[in-house]
């Protein structure tokens, strides 16, 4: 299983050349496994009544695929000061770093205020601090995780150089009940889903599909049906407005923004068969993109804006085919596998991921859109809708649990996944996850 | 065709023999009987030259004493004369007439001597222009000799001109290959002096290395097992640095990171920094706390192939640190 190879180098030169001895040795270490940074996150001090941020921070830093965490119960020190933190304890239980940290109450009712201090146990005897922060506010009593979310974020990005995304959101759909009062709810929460960050943007007796988030976090779209009519909705935060963006006879669906949040790529079928349209969010000017008697669908613009990739049967079986933005000549991408579809880009444009069947399922592949060469990162065998995190690290999509559809994400090394439990949700599906905010 | 002297002498004889019969004829026929004498003198030369044998010329006598007979014949005959005037008037008409016709016999004689010697002068004018031809032929054969002799001079004289170039140069040569040979020569002794020289020096060293191994050996270890230590206690680093290392999940395989590591005596890790950057900080930060993680090292058997400062190249893929 683990297959090491070790080499020596440069060794017996220097030792014939000098009597005695060489005064330095050079050897090479090669290893082809991966390693998560194992890491402790120590319970904060902090009222048993706040949220336990400590936990937060290591499901959040466990769940990115980038560390493995010391369970608390083989702690054999809870330390609360870095004074107090002895490396040795730590190091004979394989730890690199320790975070220790303090959450006392906010400015506001409800709110905290976290402090927290990174340390590093492997170098020397003595621990020593790599990083620290204080005043980190939780707004209130169910955005206290916010703060959580934050302190996984500094710790993240300190120790792998990534920008971390546990302080994102995401959107996605669920729907309750049997057939005969079925509900569908918009929801927006945490990155990680909890229950408690959750809050619907709209519910529905009719389905509710395909939310995008536009570039800027600021708005976002999504399919909606009106008495058995398929419409394109964007919602703006900021007014709260939920606006009617298109609404054309047939089919009305799958929208995508474009990088600079201009235009909307939507899948239109009024002209008799499904095409993919352009249309300008200010003026609602319309471009019909592709013309193809076959169903051309879930469009995705690549992160430069100049060539649209979407899904297409004219083939005969779902694949995936390019086209410029403004129209043109297409291309097909992809040629192995019975169905390839629904395409995103991750944010850096370095994969496209999208679902692949090869005979033995749906999985969630990624295309290196460099070499076009393809690997599959889940592990589920009805996965779908895979959309990127914004640092480009993970993939967040629809799996088959259980008791129904339910969320999922992946590391782009397809290593660690996570499902994203919805205790009492009959299915959850179609997550779309939110950019960086601005602040950030 | 070459008129031969020998002619010439037999037509003055004739001419000779012809005036002295004139006289002597008078003389016989002192009796007056003239006629038999005319008679006897008309002579055909074809005839006269067929008489010849038996009157020859005296091989010996010259035709300028052929001359001197007939004056001293006629010197003798004035006394003669004048007691037959009459008969010798008579006979001088006839002598005349017969003069005349000697004279012209003669004049034809002398036509046909005439016509000889042209012929002979034309004959020894064509042997002239024969000899003329005959020279300048000899001429030209000879200016054409000479010129050969000249050209066979000149190319004697550049064959011996080259001659003499090619000794000079193989004088030269000769002398660059002595002076070669004697540098070649100077060179072997200085390089036998060397090689003296260094087998000396090497004896020399050869002398301390063993004392020196003898020392070793009686102190503690020989260079040789102390960098066949040194070598298994690299084996150990690697492994125990290979157990401590392994790259962060979603960095590439192409990647590497140079670390420089400083070591205690007792193995553990004083300092590890990367100087090699990866250009990813989590990859460069694993393979640093892969050192830290692996500290205290293992230690080589004898503390004298120890030493503290290890440069270690991490990569997912070996070729990479080649």
């Amino acid at each position: 299983m683990k297959t090491t190879l070790l080499r020596i180098a440069a060794l017996a030169g220097s030792l014939m050349a000098l009597p005695g001895f060489a005064q330095s040795l050079s050897i090479s270490v090669s290893n082809n496994n991966t390693r998560a940074q194992p890491i402790a996150i120590v319970p904060f001090t902090q009222d048993a009544a706040v949220t336990d941020i400590a936990q937060i921070v290591d499901d959040d830093l466990k769940h990115s695929g980038m560390f493995t965490t010391l369970p608390r119960e083989n702690m054999l020190e809870k330390p609360t000061d870095v004074s107090q933190i002895n490396a040795h304890n730590w190091k004979v239980l394989g730890m690199d770093n320790v975070v220790i940290g303090k959450v006392v109450p906010g400015p506001n009712p409800g709110s905290i205020s976290v402090s927290f201090t990174l340390v590093d146990v492997l170098h020397g005897d003595s621990a020593t601090v790599i990083t620290s922060g204080d005043g980190i506010i939780g707004p209130d009593k169910n955005h206290q995780r916010t703060a959580a979310h934050q302190v996984a974020d500094m710790i993240f990005e300190k120790l792998t150089g990534i920008r971390g995304v546990f302080n994102t959101q995401i959107a996605f759909v669920t729907s309750t009940g049997g057939v005969a009062n079925r509900r569908f709810q918009m929801i927006i929460s945490d990155s990680d889903g909890y229950v408690g960050s959750q809050h619907p943007i709209a519910t529905s007796r009719e389905p509710l599909m395909s939310p995008a988030w536009s570039p800027d976090g600021k708005r976002l779209a999504f399919v909606g049906y009106d008495r058995g009519y398929s419409a394109i909705y964007v919602q703006t935060w900021q007014t709260g407005e939920l606006k009617k963006f298109v609404g054309e006879r047939g089919i009305n669906g799958a929208p995508a923004w474009s990088p600079d949040g201009s235009k909307l790529a939507v899948t239109l079928s009024f002209e008799k068969n499904p095409d993919i349209y352009v249309i300008d969010v200010a003026t609602g000017g319309r471009t019909r993109i592709t013309t193809d008697p076959g169903i051309d669908t879930e469009a995705t613009w690549t992160p430069d804006g100049q060539n649209i990739v979407f899904t297409s049967d004219r083939g005969g079986q779902p694949q995936l085919y390019m086209v410029p933005a403004g129209g043109g000549a297409q291309t097909r991408l992809t040629f192995s596998g019975t169905r390839n579809e629904d395409p995103a880009f991750s944010p850096d444009g370095k994969w496209l991921a999208l679902v692949t069947n090869d005979g033995s399922g749906f999985h969630i592949g990624l295309m290196d859109w460099q070499s076009r060469s393809m690997k599959v990162i889940s592990d589920g065998s009805l996965d779908e809708h895979p959309r990127f995190a914004p640092n480009s690290q993970m993939v967040i999509y629809t799996t088959q649990g259980r008791s129904g559809e339910a969320l999922r994400t992946a590391t782009i090394d397809g290593r660690v996944h996570q499902t994203l439990t919805q205790p009492g949700v009959q299915d959850v599906r179609e997550p779309a996850w939110a950019p960086f905010p601005p602040n950030q | 065709m070459i008129a031969q002297p020998r002619h010439l002498v037999q037509a003055a004889i004739l001419h000779a023999i012809l005036f002295f019969f004139l006289f002597v004829g008078v003389q016989c026929h002192q009796d007056v009987e003239p006629v038999p004498v005319v008679q006897g003198v008309l002579i055909d030369p074809n005839e006269l030259k067929n008489l010849k044998p038996p009157t020859p010329p005296t091989p010996d006598k010259k035709p300028d004493d052929a001359n001197e007979g007939p004056q001293q014949i006629v010197k003798d005959t004035d006394v003669v004369a004048d007691e037959a005037k009459q008969k010798q008037e008579k006979a001088a008409a006839e002598q005349k007439k017969l003069d005349d016709q000697k004279a012209e016999e003669q004049k034809q004689a002398e036509a046909r001597a005439a016509e000889e010697q042209k012929q002979k002068e034309e004959a020894a004018k064509a042997e002239e222009l024969k000899q003329q031809q005959e020279a300048q032929k000899q001429a030209a054969e000879q200016a054409a000799a000479l010129k050969k002799k000249q050209q066979e001079e000149e190319a004697k004289q550049k064959a011996e001109a080259a001659a003499a170039a090619a000794a000079d140069e193989q004088r030269k040569k000769e002398e660059q290959l002595r002076k070669e040979a004697q540098e070649e020569q100077q060179a072997q002794a200085a390089a036998e002096a060397k090689r003296k020289q260094a087998e000396q020096a090497q004896r020399e060293a050869e002398r301390r290395k063993r004392a020196e191994e003898l020392q070793k050996q009686l102190g503690a270890e020989s260079a040789e097992l102390t960098a066949q230590m040194q070598n298994e206690w690299a084996a150990q680093l690697t492994a125990a640095l290979q157990q401590a290392w392994a790259r962060p999940p979603g960095t590439d395989q192409t990647l590497k990171a140079q670390l420089q590591m400083v070591l205690a005596q007792n193995g553990t890790v004083q300092s590890a920094k990367v100087v090699g950057t990866s250009g990813n900080v989590a990859f460069d930060d694993s393979v640093v706390r892969a050192a830290y993680r692996a500290s205290p090292m293992p230690l080589p058997r004898d503390p004298s192939a120890f030493v503290p400062n290890i440069n270690i190249c991490f990569s997912p893929n070996p070729r990479n640190c080649q």
